[in-house]
């Protein structure tokens, strides 16, 4: 199947967590940021 | 469990030619093309630990250069962790997770198409990084696979196809996380709460959650490599006002927690196939969920045990021993449950319980050198030298390498609807381990003597250790043209495999996969299950 074959509330729910977990990374991301400045600051 | 198998028995063929695997959103497609490309990198990579052990055969140089040498130390290891251990668990993930909760597919079809083409890309810019330097392209990678500057920053044009390999395998996993998460969360049948769920559906959910916060560090440190290479900055040169240590931070609050990327997926297969051929339920099935959580959090704090020769605080070195020593608690756990569930059951040993046996045994001899490692003093005689070696071999090989083979063994009679040859499967279990004991326990005693890895030279004091562990590595090597067999056997023919073909699976692993047909059909749980 492919994702045109879900329902729309299921697309809806799994576009949903989908974008949580980039955020997730994304934040991650931000926290290696924040690390490497704090070091390099010191 | 119990559960009402409901799935459409449609008749969909599944598309033809080239096209087929192309664009295909199907995960059990998908899956296979994981672990085919995940076994041809292995002969790749292995290659390489072949020529690296027929160097090693005698002291002195032989027919690698030494830069060369070290690039062969370099890419083995790369492919090893991103070409073969995590393609495999992910191919594992695509073809078992949506069958054992029982959904009709991944949550996000097409993102999974993406996730596994990255990967043959991925795999040419690497193989482009070796070759390059034969044609002009500066010196070859020979930084190790940790890309340490300022060697890394020195390095010929070979390390800026790394830098983008490694973005590429970066985003290729972060999005097969994303999928699986929301896969997992999102796509399970009615009534298959997250606490019935099998434990190597578990085992991914920690995986991929860990995936999703460790690879952008990575990224961003090759990025900001990259940066250091070609457009004047100083983030990792001390004379510019940047930290090379730096470096080894970003690199390792990746690095370390990939071990257990790496370790994960293969305890959720044990979590399937100890109480399969033990025919009793998982001993102790909450705690062990818990303490793959509590693994998690702890995996991601305990990085720098990697840099005790960089010079931290007393107060840091602290932190990070006791950090990396607590870590014993839930791994023993684990190990602990998996004994307890063998314990009076009605054991028999095919080849994925002896694969499962031999991992909860060797794996435990890596936790205990992995604890002498822990050790700030004894870390400091260690480090660096070919007892570190061994250790890795001993947690990566059985703890990730011998979960996939026993998940291969204990999953093929479903995907392809044959069972394997029971006989040729024991030869190679036994082949293999007495390979890989033979090429990586002689590495701890000439490491507890001093010999440095990463060295195309040695002295003469280590001759012995050195032509034992590489008739091992070529004994170890070989077998493999047996498993390559035993599949390419199974695929074409053989004695028909039942839809549940382990006598013990329903007791053990009361997964929905054994509700389907083997193989299963190429559309399957189109109408979910019910599981009550």
């Amino acid at each position: 199947m492919n994702d045109n074959q879900q329902d729309a509330a299921l697309k809806k729910a799994n576009r949903n967590v989908a974008l949580l977990l980039a955020g997730l990374a994304l934040a991650s991301l931000c926290l290696a940021a924040y690390g490497v400045s704090k070091t390099l600051a010191a | 469990m119990s559960t009402t198998a409901t799935h459409d028995d449609h008749h969909h063929a599944p598309p033809s030619g080239f096209g087929r695997w192309l664009f295909s959103t199907n995960h059990k497609d998908i899956g296979t093309m994981y672990l085919i490309f995940s076994l041809v990198m292995l002969f790749l990579g292995g290659g390489m630990a072949m020529l690296i052990r027929a160097e090693l055969y005698f002291p002195g140089l032989q027919f690698l250069e030494p830069d060369l040498f070290n690039n062969m130390v370099t890419t083995h290891a790369l492919i090893m962790v991103f070409g073969v251990v995590m393609p495999a668990a992910a191919g594992m993930a695509n073809w078992m997770i949506p069958l054992q909760i029982g959904a009709p597919d991944m949550a996000l079809p097409r993102l999974n198409n993406l996730s596994f083409w990255l990967l043959p890309a991925a795999a040419t810019l690497l193989i482009l990084s070796i070759i390059v330097p034969f044609f002009g392209g500066g010196a070859p990678v020979n930084t190790g696979w940790t890309l340490y500057p300022p060697l890394s920053v020195q390095a010929g044009m070979g390390m800026d196809l790394l830098i983008f390999t490694l973005h590429v395998l970066g985003i290729s996993s972060i999005l097969a996380a994303i999928n699986i998460v929301t896969t997992i969360l999102n796509m399970r049948a009615p009534g298959l709460t997250m606490m019935k769920l099998p434990l190597f559906v578990w085992a991914w959910l920690f995986t991929a959650i860990l995936l999703i916060m460790i690879m952008p560090a990575l990224a961003g440190g090759v990025t900001m490599l990259l940066f250091d290479r070609h457009f004047g900055t100083s983030f990792f040169d001390a004379a510019g006002g940047g930290d090379p240590v730096l470096f080894q931070h970003l690199f390792w609050f990746f690095g370390h927690p990939e071990v257990y990327v790496l370790l994960l997926p293969s305890i959720g297969v044990l979590g399937i196939i100890v109480p399969t051929f033990a025919r009793k339920p998982l001993f102790g099935y909450k705690s062990l969920v818990w303490g793959m959580g509590v693994l998690l959090l702890l995996g991601m704090v305990v990085w720098a045990h990697h840099q005790y020769t960089i010079g931290m605080s007393v107060a840091a070195t602290n932190y990070f021993m006791i950090g990396t020593i607590l870590i014993s608690i839930p791994v023993g756990l684990m190990l602990f449950n998996f004994m307890f569930t063998m314990w009076r059951g009605a054991m028999t040993f095919e080849t994925p319980m002896l694969f499962a046996i031999a991992i909860i045994m060797m794996f435990s001899f890596a936790g205990t050198t992995g604890v002498m490692l822990a050790v700030v003093p004894a870390d400091l005689q260690y480090h660096d030298t070919y007892f570190v070696v061994a250790h890795f071999h001993y947690a990566l090989i059985p703890g990730a390498l011998f979960g996939l083979y026993a998940g291969v063994f204990f999953w093929l009679p479903k995907w392809t609807g044959h069972m394997y040859n029971e006989t040729l499967g024991k030869i190679f279990f036994w082949w293999t381990t007495i390979g890989f004991n033979l090429t990586f326990f002689p590495q701890h005693f000439s490491g507890l003597a001093g010999m440095p890895r990463r060295i195309v030279d040695y002295s003469v004091q280590f001759v012995e250790f050195n032509q034992i562990s590489s008739i091992g590595a070529f004994i170890f090597g070989l077998s493999h043209l047996l498993f390559v067999y035993i599949i390419i056997q199974t695929v074409r023919g053989g004695p028909k495999a039942g839809d549940m073909p382990w006598e013990g699976a329903q007791i053990g692993t009361p997964g929905l996969e054994w509700t389907l047909s083997s193989p299963p059909p190429f559309h399957s749980f189109e109408t979910p299950p019910t599981v009550k």
